[in-house]
Order: C-alpha cells, then sequence, then structure tokens
C-alpha cells in the first residue's frame, strides 16, 4: 500500500484531472492589442489632437479643465495618500498664483523662473501647514485648512506686493502665445504631475506615507519616521498645487482673488473624492468632466446650468460617498485594467475596491 | 476710553450671530461627533424660505416658515446624510456635510436665477441705542436676546431633563442606550432638528441685518462660528456662547486698534481675519479643548 499518494492525473491514480485554473487574459500584449490599441488611439486622438483642430477656444477651456486636475491631484496627495485633509487647498493654489505672477510682472523674471517660484511657494505654504498638521488633527485639521483659505482669499492675496486686491498680471510667454500650445503645455505639466506621482507612491517614500495613514503607531513602531514623511506629502502637494496655480496664472493672464474663494476649495474636495482617492486616472477624469460638462451645458442651456451641475455634484458626493466610496475611480476600474493590459473585471486583487478615503476596507 | 466701551459693545453684539450659529455646531457635535458644515445652509435656507413666503404672509409667520424649512432640512440631513455616513469616519462626515452646504448653495442660485442680492424687513427696524457714534439696531439686539434665551433653554434641557440625558446617552454610548429602551435614532433626529431650529432663527434674524445672497449664512458666519465653537469648547454649550462674544470681541478690537498700527493698515488687509486663524491655531495648539471643554 502506497504511503503517499500520487499526485492527481498521474498514472497511478483514479481521481479525475484537477482542472486547468483559468487564465484570465493576464498576458500583456496579447490577444486583444488591436482593440486595445486603438482604445488608446482614440483616446490620444480626443486628448491632443482634436483641441488642436476645434478653433482655440475650447483650447483655453480644457486648459483650465487640465489646470484644475492637476490641482485636484495635489489634493489626492494630501487625502488619499497622506490621509490629511485640506479645505482651504484653495489658498495654495492662489498664492503660488500671485507669487508667479508677481516674479514675472513686478521682478521682471522670465516664465520659466515664474513657473519655479510657483511651484516653490506653493510647496513652503504646504509645509507650514504640515507643521501644523503634526499638532493637530483630523477634524480640527479640516478647520484650519478652512479658515487658512480664507485668510488667504481676504489678507494674503490682497497684500500690498499683490495688487492691494487689484489683482497682478501675468503674460504669458512668446511660445505660449496661443491656447492650442498653452494646453498643450498644460497636458505636459499634467503628465509630468502624474509621473511623480506615481514614482512617488511606488516608492519608499510612497509606502511610508501610506502606513502613516493607515495607523501612525504601528507604522513608527515600525521605525518610519512619520512626522517626516507627513511634511514630505505636504511639501510634494505643495508643488503639484503650486504649478498649478502657476499655471492657472498664465492661463487667464492675470491672478485676482475674485475666483479664489471657498467654492474653489469644495470643487477640489468633490473632484477628488468623487474621483476616487489614491486613483490617479478617476481623479483626473473626472475633474476634467465634472469642469467642462457644466461650462458646455450652459452654453446649451443657459446660465443656471453651472448651478444646477454643481448641484448634481455636491449630491452625487454624498452618493459616492455612502454607496461607493471608491469613486469613479472604481467604477471605471474594468476599463483602466484592460487599457492596461489586464483583464476587464474589477478585480479585488489590490484591496482598492471598498477602500475608499477612509483606507479601511 | 469711549472708543473702549465702543468697541466691546460691537464686539458683543456682532459676536453674537457668531454664538448662536456656534450652538447649533456644539449641539450636533455633542449628538453625534460631527462637524456640521451644513449648519450655515439651515440658516441660508430658512431665510430664503421666510423671504418668499413674506410676499404673502405676514412677515412674523413668514419667519417661523422660515424656522421650520430650517429644521426640515435639519432632518433631512439626518435622514439621509448622517444616518448612512453613521459608522464612517468623521472626516468622511464633514465632507458629506460639505456636499449638503454646497449643494444648497446651488440649488439656491439655480432656483432663485443666480446669486441676487435680497433684502429682508428686519423684525423691528431703527436703532436700539447708539453707544459713542455706534449704532446697535434693534435687530441686534433680538439676535443678542434669541441667543440667550436659547442658550438658556438648551442648558437646562440637556442638564435637568430626561430628554437631555436620553440624548446625550445616545451620543455617548449608543448601543446602551438602545439596550436599556431609549431610540438612538430618534435621538439623532432630535439632535439634528432642534440644530435645524437654531441655524433656522441664526438665518431668519441674521437676514434682517443686511441683504442676504445664496449662501451668505456660510461665507460670513460659518467659519467664525466653528472658530467659536473651538475656542469655546467643542462639547460645551455655554462654551460656543462664550466663543461667539470672544471672537466677536477679536474681530473688534482687530478692527479698531490692529488698524491703527500704520504696519497694519499699509500690509495687511482685513487684518481681523489674521487674528481670527491665529486665535484658532492659538488655541488648538495651546489649549485644544476649549475654553470651557473638557475634552481635546
Amino acid at each position: 500500500m502506497a504511503v503517499t499518494q500520487a499526485p492527481p492525473g498521474a498514472p497511478g491514480d483514479d481521481r479525475p484531472e484537477p482542472e486547468e485554473p483559468a487564465r484570465r487574459g493576464t498576458r500583456r500584449g496579447g490577444r486583444g492589442w488591436a482593440a486595445r490599441g486603438g482604445a488608446w488611439a482614440v483616446l490620444a486622438f480626443i486628448v491632443v489632437v482634436l483641441p488642436l483642430l476645434l478653433p482655440q477656444f475650447h483650447a483655453f477651456r480644457w486648459s483650465e479643465a487640465v489646470i484644475l486636475a492637476i490641482a485636484a491631484l495635489s489634493l489626492n496627495v494630501l487625502i488619499g495618500h497622506a490621509g490629511q485633509i485640506s479645505l482651504g487647498h484653495q489658498g495654495f493654489f492662489g498664492v503660488g498664483a500671485f507669487f508667479a505672477a508677481y516674479t514675472v510682472t513686478v521682478q521682471g523674471q522670465s516664465f520659466w523662473v515664474g513657473l519655479l517660484s510657483g511651484a516653490l511657494t506653493g510647496a513652503v505654504a504646504s509645509l507650514l501647514m504640515g507643521v501644523v498638521a503634526l499638532r493637530v488633527r483630523g477634524l480640527y485639521l479640516a478647520l484650519v485648512t478652512l479658515a487658512y483659505g480664507r485668510l488667504a482669499q481676504e489678507t494674503l492675496f490682497n497684500l500690498p506686493m499683490f495688487g492691494r486686491g487689484a489683482g497682478v498680471e501675468a503674460p504669458r510667454p512668446e511660445i505660449l502665445q496661443t491656447n492650442r500650445a498653452f494646453y498643450l503645455f498644460c497636458l505636459l505639466t499634467l503628465g509630468l504631475v502624474l509621473y511623480l506621482d506615481w514614482r512617488f507612491t511606488s516608492s519608499k517614500a510612497g509606502r511610508a506615507v501610506s502606513a502613516a495613514r493607515e495607523n501612525e503607531q504601528v507604522a513608527s513602531s515600525y521605525g518610519i519616521p512619520v512626522a517626516r514623511y507627513k511634511l514630505l506629502a505636504f511639501v510634494l502637494s505643495g508643488v503639484f498645487v503650486g504649478l498649478a496655480g502657476t499655471l492657472y496664472a498664465f492661463w487667464n493672464q492675470r491672478v485676482d482673488s475674485q475666483e479664489l474663494d471657498f467654492e474653489l476649495a469644495l470643487f477640489l474636495v468633490i473632484a477628488t473624492v468623487v474621483g476616487g482617492v489614491r486613483s490617479r486616472v478617476g481623479v483626473v477624469v473626472f475633474t476634467t468632466l465634472f469642469h467642462l460638462i457644466p461650462d458646455y451645458l450652459s452654453d446649451t442651456f443657459g446660465t443656471s446650468a453651472p448651478f444646477y451641475s454643481l448641484a448634481a455634484g455636491a449630491f452625487l458626493l454624498v452618493g459616492i460617498l455612502v454607496f461607493a466610496p471608491g469613486g469613479v475611480g472604481q467604477i471605471i476600474r474594468p476599463v483602466t485594467r484592460w487599457m492596461g493590459g489586464g483583464p476587464f473585471s474589477r478585480g479585488d486583487d489590490e484591496g482598492f475596491v471598498q477602500e475608499g478615503v477612509s483606507g479601511r476596507p | 476710553m469711549d472708543q473702549l466701551i465702543a468697541t466691546i459693545v460691537l464686539g458683543v453684539f456682532f459676536g453674537a450671530p457668531y454664538a448662536l450659529l456656534a450652538l447649533g455646531i456644539v449641539l450636533v457635535y455633542k449628538g453625534s461627533r460631527v462637524f456640521n458644515f451644513a449648519q450655515g445652509e439651515f440658516g441660508t435656507v430658512a431665510a430664503s424660505a421666510a423671504y418668499f413666503s413674506h410676499f404673502w404672509l405676514p412677515v412674523p409667520v413668514a419667519m417661523v416658515v422660515g424656522i421650520a424649512t430650517g429644521v426640515l432640512m435639519g432632518l433631512g440631513v439626518e435622514r439621509f446624510v448622517a444616518r448612512p455616513l453613521a459608522s464612517a469616519p468623521k472626516v468622511i462626515l464633514l465632507v458629506a456635510t460639505a456636499a449638503v452646504a454646497t449643494g444648497a448653495i446651488a440649488m439656491q442660485l439655480a432656483v432663485g436665477g443666480g446669486p441676487q442680492l435680497r433684502t429682508f424687513e428686519p423684525l423691528l427696524s431703527g436703532n436700539a441705542f447708539v453707544v459713542f457714534n455706534v449704532a446697535i439696531e434693534w435687530q441686534r439686539v433680538l439676535v443678542m436676546l434669541a441667543l440667550a434665551g436659547l442658550a438658556a433653554l438648551l442648558y437646562v434641557f440637556f442638564s435637568r431633563t430626561d430628554l437631555g440625558l436620553a440624548v446625550m446617552a445616545a451620543s455617548q454610548e449608543p448601543v446602551a442606550t438602545d439596550l436599556v429602551g431609549i431610540g438612538t435614532r430618534r435621538m439623532s433626529s432630535l439632535v439634528w432638528g432642534m440644530a435645524g431650529l437654531l441655524g433656522g432663527v441664526t438665518g431668519v434674524l441674521f437676514a434682517g441685518l443686511q441683504p442676504f445672497t445664496p449662501g451668505i449664512v456660510t461665507q460670513s458666519l460659518l467659519v467664525f462660528a466653528f472658530v467659536a465653537a473651538v475656542v469655546g469648547g467643542m462639547t460645551s454649550l455655554p462654551g460656543a456662547v462664550l466663543g461667539g462674544i470672544v471672537l466677536g470681541l477679536v474681530q473688534s478690537f482687530s478692527a479698531s486698534y490692529l488698524t491703527r498700527l500704520d504696519f497694519v493698515a499699509e500690509n495687511l488687509p482685513n487684518v481681523e481675519w489674521l487674528a481670527v486663524f491665529v486665535l484658532l491655531v492659538g488655541v488648538l495648539a495651546l489649549r485644544p479643548a476649549g475654553l470651557l471643554g473638557k475634552e481635546a
């Protein structure tokens, strides 16, 4: 009598052959490459080529959408990766914009210096908020950021160096004069931000920040210097939002505090949370749609349309929070997986599905 | 000396609306540990309802209609937002109430045809008294009276009545409260309804102070009310009143005295905001529980 059993399927065994585990198109570049390639081509056409063919006016509008998407990605770094909250993000956006405009107009520097200074200003302002965030947690931090946003709008944006309330001009450089050229530049910046965000999350720093988000005490018991990584997240977020603000300044060719209000901060929060925290694609897709759809609707349906869509966005947010915490990113996950070469399914190998804002299933 | 008294009086009376709104915020916090961002909109919606009904109802009745709308909104938010998200992290609830506020503002804008300024007749017009060149309108006195009355009522409710005790129990130990037969859901509705009432009173009275537009209570009062609540202590109703007054005084003193400094007048527009921000961060850094609160 054999002590060990023969493996299933071997000659000495009369159990049925085990079934082959189903392989579900996990091969990249295998079947379906034509369809995927086609989908990517269509996407590239819509995003890159179409605005160049349509009247300049559309490129102008789409640039703003891209700028807001970058700002939403920066908020995503705070809310999604670091688990912090900012209800005053328009404050950082604005100081980046104002300082960049100031550098170019008042100090007479070039556009590129302005770009750099805007990003740096955003980083510094965000770092200062990060220092506050070390002491003040959760709901109270939300309140501080809210107060900061208002402070920025009432005081910081009206400083003498920023025009005392009259705003600052921000002329575009020669090569970015046309709206189409500027749109492409915004796209490039978005690509850069997406790349940097991706590199960050896959780096050791990104993992440390995620660990700190999940449970600070456990993370620090593993030797992670939580405070330092929290500040790093704030700085990264600040760089992104400073860039976005700078682009905004040059997009509009002037900055003034009117548009940089609490509504903008709320827009960004809605965009980030409904887009899906930690889902770069979801955030970008939803932000651009959330911005463009009301604009185009009001062309057709009149000036009340943006109010209705803001209301819809707000209700969407509540609905998402209650029913689908992973947001748009979770909902379109099958599409994004498929386009990346994987199967067209929700999949739960990354624990992404049920996490949502809280970072916990 | 004259200026000092005028500044103090102004500060106290201007702080009253903040305190009134802060009462609602603290109430919701005590009842559900949530920062209710929609508290301001309870007010504006109530004001809008009062405004639209005052065309065919006498003003006092229109005000009651407005307050009732505030209560309804409070109950609605409880049922559709607070309850489904009851077990979610509190930050989510904060974002959700902020979304409610945005939605309410957007709906008002949509239905009202844009950011129109509207004036609502105050219940009593004219000035109650003048203190050293500072006029205090009757409506402001009314706000003060409403504040005092409602604060006193709430205090008695929570410290002396059984129902108040039940509400506190439901917020602190929901499971045990359910076990002894007190309906925690009913308590939750009660709390939010009361918050809606407080917000409604604030909005309806505030509308009589200055022309109002969609979102005005949220824009002008809410941040201050939150700071007032934090300064006074998020779990303390008397703290909310105190915090509101303190905030009013801080604003009034910075507007009167700080702007006298050349440096400030030249370089820091709207320095009251800076003072408020410093106050907020200071309180959170040095005494997170607030002046009268018992927990951080």
